[in-house]
């Protein structure tokens, strides 16, 4: 009896190390993000706010992903190739694959997205999509395969196959409003409520890997300070950006939060007015760039560092396509004597911004007295901040963030090229618009990549305005809570993948 | 009475009138361009000029002006530039919890203020007088913003038995109605204390106090009575202006009310959205006014009867 005990005993502790542990992580249904404005529009096409990205990035797909690290994944294509000058693209698209309102995905809705989008003139098109100056002609050869035949060679074109396909049947049937929120990614939009939440569900027909989480309600807590305190008592699983303050604290109780962090696409910059006498003289410009010590602005904005860094070019260091520049040294005495040298000491300028850079403009102000330069501060609405100084005219300088989405020459050609209208720039220079077209016609990315770079130092240069800073991504979450992407190539932050774990 | 009524009723559309006028003349010196938050900064001056011509937005303030109050007495409030929703589904959708907010806040309000001011009367020049008239200058002195932040850190956050934001059920309306009501308190707790104070020294109570009536019933029965009616109306001033939006503590609480709303279309310049909103809120305070006139005369039977004799 003892011995078969005993043998009994033997066997059950043999055993126990044998059977792994049969657990399932259970993950939450529904988990809450709080976040920072009201959602507008569900389509990048209709908006650009930062909320209209972070939906869409769930909701939609693109003919390929853009990782970090700048190559391009399968998505609603699954095969392509360039022709020998990189002018025309043919791509072989997925098969089986549903949009939200179980109609079939076709080259035909690509082809579609690519005509309807591509100018502010179709109905509800509020921002076109990129790379819309290089269309020559969309075609659908078959069901499952799209040529693009583009004006001049584009060797970066994957990056501008990345953005969104809309559904045509929707928009044709429904009208824009409604069929533009259709898409054929892992979540669709389920429900808003103006001013207060929206909801995004998962698609159980997603062509590929369903998320763990059920659905995802974006609330809206458009005071940090609150968002901080929802988060803290778990009305909210996360919680999208903060004021830097707070995001300090909760990187400091990794106990309970999980900090995510990663440097941002957007790079903070004041821009001169080339239209103006100041900002159209490279000695001021010059001047100006050689008084900004970055470091400092970062220590005073961005909790010292903890939640920026300093840019010294207008391409962010996770750019495709980033080239370190030799930038203007800080030199406040050599920027001193330079304006002096030229009649140009105790000169005032009029910079614009709105409320979210305001201390970044506050300590260039400071800086740029160390050199003699009065600086005059006028705040804006952040809302047609761009067109509504470009109708003013009335400053010398003007603080805003670059954006790229699609192509990786896209700052400089939308924001710097000659009838730029995405900044306020004004900036035209002929030098400058022959080496962009000349790096737009590159014919192969690598000769691109080349150009680019020359390019990023004649704008070090030439001063058409001064990259100061980058404010990083961040998304603070409970501890339980994971698969947040921040792939600044995304453009913000995509909650696809996130789960909490029960 | 009901003529009295009626006619107040109609003195509402000349303030409409005036309100809407006062509003539309700002905002057009407000230097942003609606067809630019209509149509984003992406588009072209042409489309710009396009949408402009197309919505009247180049004709003569007057002009946009009658066009925008025919619009008014259809019942048409326009539509939003940035969310191309109509206005008056907007107003409808907000209103509601701003109604509860400011009604939930008046409620703390008289629950803190009318004992304080009866006391510091009944109590006057002592230090019970003292402790109430400071206690409710405290509500006063915090700004509620601040203490809308304080009030989820320690119930939210710190014992988790309220939630911190949001309009999700009865819950959720009790930190931001306290820190609304507290903010109230000063005023309220001082019209009580100098009204009932007037009424105190009058003869009829010292009668009352002759033939033997308890302290309480001569407080409560004769004095308060008398001394309700500019204690109403200090509440209906308040509540006239929580109608209005209380916007930082919307803010703080993420309560979807009208306040927060309207800032943030302002800082979108969704003209239209400010523009109706502003004249919704002025037919509603209206009311709320009108409905405190109508009170007095409950409250006090001489006015009543002047009510009716006008």
């Amino acid at each position: 009896m003892k011995k078969l005990l005993s043998l009994t005993m033997v066997l059950a502790l043999l055993l126990s190390f044998g059977i792994p542990y049969a657990s399932a992580e259970e993950y939450k249904e529904n988990i809450r993000i709080g976040t920072l404005a009201d959602l507008s529009v569900a389509c990048r096409y209709a908006g650009t706010a930062t909320v209209t990205t972070q939906t869409c990035n769930s909701t939609f797909n693109g003919l390929v992903n853009i990782a970090a690290d700048g190559t391009a994944a399968p998505e609603l294509a699954v095969e392509w190739a360039p022709n020998e000058d990189s002018s025309e693209w043919t791509f072989k698209l997925r098969e089986g694959v549903k949009f939200h309102d179980g109609s079939n995905f076709s080259a035909q809705d690509v082809v579609f997205t690519w005509t309807y989008a591509l100018s502010t003139a179709s109905e509800g098109i509020k921002q076109a999509i990129s790379g819309n100056y290089l269309i020559d002609e969309v075609v659908a050869t078959d069901d499952y395969t799209v040529v693009f035949k583009l004006k001049s060679p584009s060797a970066d074109w994957l990056n501008y196959a990345a953005q969104d396909i809309l559904c045509k049947k929707a928009i044709e049937e429904k009208g824009f409003d409604e069929g533009s929120k259709i898409g054929t990614g892992p979540f669709y939009f389920d429900s808003l409520k103006t001013g207060v939440e929206w909801t995004i569900r998962r698609f159980d027909g997603y062509w590929g890997e369903k998320p763990r989480t059920e659905s995802i309600t974006f609330v809206v807590i458009t005071d940090a300070s609150s968002r901080a305190l929802a988060l803290q008592s778990g009305d909210i699983d996360a919680m999208y950006d903060g004021n830097p303050s707070d995001i300090v604290d909760f990187m400091a109780d990794s106990e309970h939060y999980n900090v995510y962090k990663a440097d941002n696409i957007q790079v903070v910059y004041a821009g001169f007015n080339a239209l103006t006498q100041y900002g159209a003289n490279k000695t001021v410009r010059q001047a100006v760039a050689m008084a900004v010590n970055r470091e400092e602005l970062v220590d005073a904005c961005y909790e010292g560092g903890e939640c920026g860094a300093v840019a010294f070019n207008f391409i962010s260091p996770v750019g495709v396509g980033y080239a370190d520049v030799n930038a203007y040294p800080y030199s406040p005495e050599a920027a001193r004597k330079l304006l002096e040298d030229n009649g140009l000491a105790g000169i005032t300028l009029k910079l614009y911004t709105f409320a979210k850079y305001i201390p970044v403009a506050e300590v260039l102000q400071f800086q740029l007295k160390n050199i003699g330069i009065n600086l005059e501060i006028q705040e804006w609405a952040q809302t047609g901040f761009t067109a509504a100084i470009k109708k003013d005219n009335g400053y010398d300088l003007a603080i805003n963030v670059t954006s790229q989405y699609g192509g990786i020459l896209t700052v400089m050609s939308e924001y710097l090229k000659t009838g730029a209208t995405r900044t306020f720039m004004n900036y035209s220079n002929p030098e400058f618009d022959a080496m962009l077209d000349e790096a737009l016609a590159s014919p192969t990315y690598e000769v691109m990549l080349e150009r680019y770079a020359a390019l990023q130092q004649y704008v070090a240069d030439e001063v058409p305005g001064v990259a100061v800073a980058m404010y990083n991504l961040f998304c603070i979450g409970s501890k339980n809570f994971y698969g947040v992407n921040l792939n600044a190539q995304a453009v913000d932050v995509d909650f696809t993948g996130c789960y909490v774990v029960k | 009475m009901l003529k009295y009524i009626l006619k107040r009723i109609l003195t509402i559309i000349p303030v409409v009138i005036a309100v809407s006028f006062i509003v539309f003349f700002i905002m057009d010196f407000v230097p942003t361009d609606p067809a630019v938050t209509a149509l984003g900064d992406g588009a072209t001056e042409e489309q710009l000029n396009y949408y402009r011509e197309t919505h009247g937005l180049n004709d003569p303030l007057i002009v946009r002006y009658a066009r925008y109050m025919a619009g008014i007495f259809r019942g048409d409030l326009g539509t939003s530039y940035a969310n191309q929703l109509p206005v008056w589904d907007l107003f409808f959708d907000k209103f509601p919890n701003t109604l509860r907010l400011a009604l939930a806040s008046v409620v703390v309000t008289v629950l803190l203020s009318l004992p304080l001011g009866i006391l510091a009367a009944v109590k006057e020049n002592t230090w019970v007088d003292t402790v109430c008239s400071t206690l409710s200058f405290v509500g006063l002195a915090m700004p509620n913003f601040w203490l809308g932040l304080l009030l989820i850190m320690l119930f939210a956050v710190n014992l988790h038995w309220l939630p911190s934001t949001g309009a999700a059920g009865f819950s959720s309306l009790i930190l931001p109605a306290i820190t609304c009501g507290t903010g109230n308190m000063a005023a309220l707790t001082r019209i009580t204390r100098s009204s009932m104070l007037d009424v105190l020294r009058q003869d009829y109570l010292r009668t009352a106090r002759s033939k033997g009536q308890s302290e309480r019933t001569i407080i409560f029965r004769h004095a308060f009575r008398n001394a309700q009616i500019p204690v109403v109306t200090q509440i209906g001033i308040q509540m006239s202006t929580l109608i209005g939006g209380a916007v930082l503590t919307e803010r703080v609480f993420a309560w979807p009310g009208v306040g927060a709303f309207m800032v943030d279309s302002i800082q979108k310049s969704d003209f239209e959205v400010v523009t109706g909103f502003v004249i919704m809120l002025a037919i509603f305070v209206s009311l709320v006014l009108l409905l405190v006139d109508v009170l007095y005369a409950f409250l006090d039977p001489r006015i009543k009867a002047q009510y009716s004799r006008n």
